[in-house]
């Protein structure tokens, strides 16, 4: 479903030129819940950015759902964006002048769909984070777990290939973290693709898979040798 | 795009959006009031002024020796100077075409409620209509015999007949012939009986800022005083007004106790009027334009404000599937709900200040078209003035949502 292919990044600047991916092949299934972990500045943020077409690439090849994402112009990578990807991010980043129902609204209206199919799906994804009851509500009469629910049910109303959450419990104390988590778990369950990046093992650990960056590069280990790596890290 | 969004942000931004309005609603109120007083005023520009004005010459003598006979000088002044070869006719008028300022109302009743027209009265002999080579419309002219001549403290009769202008006769009577009708110069003055109706003449600022350039009334007596004469116009063959400046002084040399205050072509006087005109005009025009530029650059610092504010939410909507056509639409849609409604609000504005200066000028200044190109100009300022924080709005990384806090 999630197909890299040699693929590399490098930043540019007068002075510097950082590798901050290396050759990175990678293959995610449908389904899986995959983490992300590294230390600080050894490319999470960059992998995630070109997971998300956030960001282009020069060298290697993407494959999302059979399709190459390289090359693609500015407004097709929008359209993946919005269609195939659903973001979470750490500071949540809910728009503050829009109650909860247009904030989970605006990816959909992005995508062209009529108000009434727009308005069962909203619905629907804060049923799901159990918040339909304050869907007028802005997002700053909410604490930080519920927020991010909040972008939860916005990153799962429009049905995307996969979920690409960036430091999901970052911003949270440990009750509301293990809230969210425990959300997420519920979502994957019920079949929906999630790649997480995280420094906490002890979430990483959760997921059926962990992939390992190191200076750019990826060392990608199945859940049974994770879970050795990281009890004798 | 649809709306909804954009109005729920700007009830969360209720302030940014007053400031926005206001600014559009004040600049569209004195723009168009503006732009509509500057067009009224280029509109009259080009008016006839209904006198052969390149071929009169107007002389203002000034008496200063107290035993002078002014009347007696001033007759003698007007016979030397008939007797220059290029000069037509010349005549004593208190008032000078283009310059006319002595403006009074003229009545139809004197009943306390009487409506007033507004007029200027010329004083003058019965030269006149021939100086300013007006023709006779209605009536008779007035002649030698009708004209009251006299030192101002030893005549208190005054004409009690007087020539009408045709717009004069117009305004008063309508389609009745205006002969034999009386008015009244003041409501507590004897009453005078029109005895002939001549062609229009261009009176001077004061009328034609009420559009009413041509209503006037020529009345039959010279008077004078130690200390106020009438001023000399006439009229020369053509071609000649500038040379007989020259050939005049030797005349005026002739007679004692007296200067010449001043002398102009009403060719000149026509374009002094004119110039202070346009040049009342261009003010209007060029505080417009500085308006404009102002409030152009204002949109763009508060929309350039706005965006430099909103960078983190706007790299949120482009990693939600915004393009960057969407961001464009979305702050060109934003401004312009804001210019539609300072538009309205300005209209009104604008409205009631044409509409006072429309009261105290007695003289329509509205005109919708107008109206509607400067609204249609502030729209285009606004987009232009939008259009580039806009675009830096959409030139906003997506990926800024993951590399900034
Ligand atoms: N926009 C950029 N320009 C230049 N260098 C960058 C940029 N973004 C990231 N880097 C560099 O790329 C490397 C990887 O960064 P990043 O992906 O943010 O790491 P992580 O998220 O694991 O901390 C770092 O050395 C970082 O300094
Ligand atoms: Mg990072």
């Amino acid at each position: 479903m999630l197909r890299m292919e040699n693929v590399s990044k490098i930043y540019r600047t007068d002075l510097v030129e950082t590798h901050a991916l290396r050759k990175v092949d990678l293959h995610i299934k449908s389904g899986e819940f995959v983490s992300v972990t590294g230390p600080s500045g050894s490319g999470k943020t960059t992998f995630l950015n070109l997971a998300g077409a956030l960001e282009t690439f020069e060298e290697g090849d993407y494959f999302l759902d059979g399709h190459n994402v390289k090359g693609l112009s500015d407004d097709k990578l929008s359209e993946i964006r919005n269609q195939k990807i659903g973001f979470i991010f750490q500071s949540f980043n809910l728009l503050p002048d829009l109650p909860l129902f247009d904030n989970v609204d605006v990816p959909l209206r992005y995508r062209g769909m009529s108000a009434k199919e727009r308005k069962e799906r909203i619905e629907h994804a804060l049923e799901t984070v159990g918040l339909a009851s304050r869907m007028q509500h802005l997002p700053t009469q909410l604490s930080g777990g519920q927020q991010q629910r909040v972008a939860i049910a916005r990153a799962i109303a429009g049905d995307p290939l996969f979920l690409l959450a960036d430091e999901p419990t970052g911003n949270l104390d440990s009750l509301m973290a293990q809230q969210v988590m425990e959300l997420l778990e519920d979502i994957n369950s019920k079949g929906t693709t999630i790649i997480m990046v995280t420094h906490d093992d002890q979430l990483a650990r959760r997921a059926h898979r962990n992939i390992q960056i190191f200076d750019g590069q990826v060392s990608d280990i199945e859940k049974s040798v994770a879970d050795d790596v990281i009890r004798s890290a | 795009m649809d709306i909804k969004p954009i109005f729920l942000g700007l009830k969360q931004n209720k302030f940014m959006a007053m400031l926005m309005i206001i600014q559009i609603a004040f600049t569209m109120g004195v723009l168009s009031s503006s732009v509509l007083v500057a067009t009224t005023t280029l509109q009259e520009w080009n008016k006839p002024s209904g006198i052969p004005h390149e071929d009169i010459v107007r002389i203002s003598p000034e008496f200063f020796d107290d035993s002078q006979d002014v009347g007696q000088a001033m007759f003698n002044d007007l016979k030397r100077v008939k007797e220059i070869p290029s000069v037509i006719n010349a005549a004593p008028s208190n008032a000078v075409p283009f310059t006319a300022e002595n403006m009074i109302d003229v009545y139809l009743a004197t009943e306390e409620d009487a409506q007033g027209f507004k007029t200027v009265v010329f004083e003058s002999d019965e030269q006149i209509i021939d100086v300013l080579k007006l023709s006779l419309v209605d009536g008779r002219l007035i002649t030698a015999s009708d004209v009251v001549k006299g030192d101002i403290e030893s005549t208190p009769q005054s004409a009690a007949e007087v020539m009408i202008s045709q717009d004069m006769a117009q305004v008063l009577f309508g389609d009745d012939s205006a002969i034999g009708k009386t008015i009244w110069l003041a409501k507590n003055a004897d009453p005078v009986k029109v005895i002939g109706v001549y062609s229009n003449f261009m009176t001077g600022e004061r009328l034609n800022g009420r559009g009413k350039s041509y209503q006037s009334i020529i009345r039959p007596q010279v008077k004078w005083s130690q200390t106020q004469q009438p001023h000399y116009l006439m009229r020369v063959e053509q071609g000649t007004a500038v040379a007989l400046l020259e050939d005049i002084i030797d005349v005026f040399y002739l007679e004692r106790g007296r200067y010449i205050n001043s002398s102009e072509l009403l060719k000149r006087t026509q374009k002094r009027m004119y110039d202070g005109r346009g040049s009342r005009a261009l003010t209007f025009l060029v505080l417009s334009v500085v308006l404009l530029i102002i409030t152009g650059l204002g949109i763009t610092g508060l929309t350039a404000f706005q965006v430099t504010q909103k960078r983190k939410q706007i790299g949120t909507r482009r990693a939600l599937g915004a393009k960057k056509s969407d961001i464009m639409r979305y702050f060109l849609t934003e401004n312009s709900i804001l210019t539609l409604i300072g538009l309205v609000i300005g209209v009104a504005v604008t409205l009631s200040i044409t509409f006072e200066l429309s009261e105290q000028a007695g003289q329509n200044f509205f005109n919708l078209s107008v109206l509607l190109m400067t609204a249609l100009l502030l729209w285009v300022v606004n987009i232009l003035a939008v259009w580039f924080p806009a675009k830096r709005a959409a030139n906003i990384a997506p990926a800024i949502v993951t590399r900034s806090a």
